[in-house]
């Protein structure tokens, strides 16, 4: 198990698209703590004792790219069949698939601690540099620890799931972006109120209620229960990849 | 020795491999034979667990998954361009020894073996079939494994690294070592090659030594020629062997040199020349294989688009 491990954090560090999503990601952070919600800061923002925390939450949406990294590390073994070599270097299929599991975590944990740290520091730094000053803030440390965590985390974990599910690049990514922007939207439509239990749905419910940690409003989930019903989805999903990674060819 | 005891695999409702068993003897090269789509790839992936069917493979009595280290017991190459084209030659390969829980200054070693070492920091993307044969092949002795089993490794490779893959292949079984090897160069597999698997629909053919291969087949013969032909002609027919005439002398199939000479010799008529003529392997293949191909061709045309 540890062999297989290493062997994941090592082809997750000698690729070239680890880092270049990684630096696309503190880009769009810096870009958009720094100067969008730091430069360009109005008098309210500068009034909104949760101004910072909410600059936290609101930079989580990069998180996607965690999926992506997550996507490539599954599918780049189908795609150029290394796949081979992995399901032969292992006595088990489930090693290989709990030390991808634990790879992506890691990885997928790494960023939404990166960017819940760089997004109110860029923020910070944004308002000051344009010599604007903020009012006192109030950060609930442990409750953006958790949201950020768990949402960067449920990030790459879907984008696993996509990719053991479809073992397809172009199609994990692509139903990564068109499940959540627009069939659970079209969905909606139907499902009116019980829209808030669809995955990514609950999921944007973790963070949906912004730096405030007692903020709930009728129409949601409180974030507890987003991220319940939403590792109910990953659990179902889970289990049937895990089924067809067990039973199906390496090819 | 590697034992495989009725593998099928079924592709919806084509039966790709249709219960085969056959053994791997240790210390030889044994080649696997067959027509293009007969299931030699599909056979090899059953074999090391990559695709789920019926049967089982043992190695030494054990399935691979029963090993803590599989790849110091199996070496693989199934596909040159496994490998991440963007991903450095070295790094491919620490990736593979990580796994498999092998030292990484092998890396080194093996990639100098195979001849490529000049290469270890380019990208693979760019290799050439011959290289990234290469770099399939320094993957799978990297954990310097009892067996190897490699599908097509010779494709791509220029001349002198064919003779060098012929030549560390014998060397790596004379090591006490076994080596599973598909090819479609069946003069090489003539000169590899110990024992030779064949398999044509995904049914086995043949499972023996290359030379009892040969030695049994129906084109295999003595020519003889003598400036007497007439009464030699008539002994055979008194012996009733097989034999065909043409402006030379006689092919005569299922006798040896030793009996030809001597009736020749009882009889005084002078020899002029006497050899035994093998079958060459493609010969044997291509009469062994007859109506268990695939996909056929057929000589073109004038109508066909050939040119006249």
């Amino acid at each position: 198990m540890k062999a297989a491990l290493k062997a994941e954090f090592r082809k997750l560090l000698t690729v070239r698209s680890t880092y270049f999503t990684t630096a696309i990601v503190a880009a769009f952070v810096i870009f958009i703590a720094f100067y969008v919600i730091g430069w360009r800061s109005t008098p309210m923002d500068l009034h909104n004792p949760m101004n910072l925390a909410n600059d936290t939450i609101n930079s989580l949406g990069v998180t996607v790219f965690g999926a992506i990294v997550a996507i490539l590390l599954m599918t780049h073994e189908y795609r150029y069949n290394t796949i081979m070599y992995t399901l032969t270097s292992s006595n088990s299929r489930n090693k290989v698939l709990l030390a991808k599991f634990i790879t992506v975590s890691t990885y997928a944990l790494f960023l939404a601690a990166f960017i819940a740290v760089l997004a109110p520091l860029m923020g910070y730094l944004g308002i000051h540099a344009h010599g604007l000053k903020l009012v006192p803030q109030t950060l609930h440390i442990g409750n953006l620890a958790w949201r950020s965590l768990f949402y960067g985390w449920g990030y790459g974990m879907a984008g696993l799931l996509l990719a053991l599910l479809t073992r397809n690049q172009v199609a994990s990514i692509v139903a990564l972006f068109v499940v959540p922007d627009l069939a659970e939207q079209l969905l909606g439509l139907l499902l009116k109120h019980n829209t808030v239990y669809l995955p990514f749905s609950s999921l944007n419910q973790v963070i949906s209620t912004g730096g405030d940690r007692n903020m709930a409003t009728s129409s949601n989930l409180s974030p507890a229960k987003a991220a319940g019903v939403y590792c109910i989805y990953l659990a179902v999903g889970w289990f049937v990849a895990w089924l067809l990674f067990i039973k199906r060819d390496a090819n | 020795m590697i034992k495989a005891n009725n593998l099928s695999k079924r592709f919806s409702n084509k039966l790709a491999v249709d219960n085969i068993s056959f053994v791997v003897d240790t210390g030889k090269v044994t080649g696997f034979l067959g027509p293009n789509g007969a299931g030699k790839s599909t056979t090899m992936r059953l074999m090391l667990g990559l695709d789920i069917g019926g049967g089982t493979t043992t190695f030494d009595n054990k399935k691979l998954n029963q090993y803590d280290q599989p790849s110091k017991i199996v070496g693989t190459l199934l596909e040159a361009k496994a490998f991440h084209p963007t991903r450095t030659a070295r790094n491919h390969l620490r990736v593979l020894a990580t796994a498999g829980s092998i030292p990484l200054k092998r890396v080194d070693e093996v990639l100098d073996v195979v001849g490529i070492a000049s290469e270890a920091k380019k990208k693979p993307g760019k290799f050439s079939l011959g290289m990234s044969q290469r770099l399939g092949i320094a993957a799978a002795i990297l954990g310097k494994p009892k067996y190897l089993i490699l599908d097509e490794p010779a494709n791509g490779l220029d001349p002198e690294g064919i003779a060098w893959l012929r030549d560390f292949l014998r060397d790596y079984a004379a090591g006490d070592n076994t080596v599973f090897i598909s090819s479609h160069l069946l003069s090489e597999m003539s000169q590899m090659a110990d024992n030779v698997v064949v398999i044509g629909k995904g049914k086995l053919i043949a499972n023996t030594s290359i030379k009892e291969l040969i030695a049994g087949n129906s084109r295999s013969n003595v020519f003889v020629r003598t400036a007497n032909q007439a009464t030699l002609e008539s002994i055979f027919k008194k012996e009733s062997f097989v034999y065909e005439k043409d402006s030379n002398g006689f092919k005569v199939s299922g006798v040896s040199t030793d009996k030809v000479g001597k009736l020749a010799f009882s009889a005084n008529i002078p020899v002029l020349e006497l050899a035994s003529r093998d079958a060459s392997l493609e010969e044997v293949f291509l009469e062994l294989t007859e109506g268990s191909e695939e996909f056929q061709a057929h000589v073109a045309t004038n109508k066909q688009g050939g040119k006249s």
